[in-house]
């Protein structure tokens, strides 16, 4: 069971604005319709919207691919 | 009860994230990790351990660390905790209660 996924490696596969895509990082936080995203390139923080792109994700040595608007949700509803 | 498990330990993961977060200097970002755990606490009916339970401030939900964003003084064997962003205060009676044998571990 995963409750959120604040801590885990992203790279963006697909998103609506194209300079995003390819872009990887680590989520620093994820709220219901969004994740905070550290760079790794710049030191830089981005916010982007779950619904507008395919991410594939690592979590705790797992990777997948999945389309982010089937994640959008509160982090607590998971339970 | 496998689940209760899980949701346990992710909330001490989390509070222990925005310890190491408040430590680094970013306050609302460790806030938003504090808040999230309890979020977990309510729904999930889980009970926070009481070690990490007194990690943060119960109104604001700052972590406390002493000397950045916590104060604490003895006064006739009273411990008295300071939030130091809102003001928040706790006294513990240290008098051979069982309690304050966990305090002084934590």
């Amino acid at each position: 069971m995963i409750l959120d996924y604040i801590n885990s490696r992203i790279k963006i596969l697909w998103y609506t604005d194209p300079f995003l895509i390819s872009r990887e990082g680590v989520i620093v936080l994820e709220t219901e319709k969004t994740f905070l995203i550290k760079l790794e390139e710049k030191n830089k923080f981005i916010r982007i919207f779950k619904a507008h792109g395919i991410f594939e994700i690592t979590f705790k040595g797992k990777s997948f691919i999945i389309a982010g608007y089937k994640l959008v949700r509160k982090p607590w509803k998971r339970i | 009860m496998r689940r209760k498990n899980q949701i346990k330990k992710r909330i001490i993961e989390l509070i222990e994230l925005a310890y190491n977060t408040a430590k680094s200097g970013n306050l609302e970002l460790a806030r938003e990790y504090v808040k999230l755990a309890e979020m977990y606490s309510r729904k999930g009916k889980v009970e926070i351990p009481l070690k990490y339970k007194r990690m943060f401030c119960r109104k604001c939900y700052t972590p406390l660390i002493i000397g950045v964003t916590e104060r604490r003084r003895m006064r006739s064997k009273i411990l008295i905790r300071t939030c130091l962003i809102c003001n928040w205060q706790r006294r513990y009676v240290l008098s051979g209660n069982k309690r304050s044998d966990k305090e002084n571990e934590s």
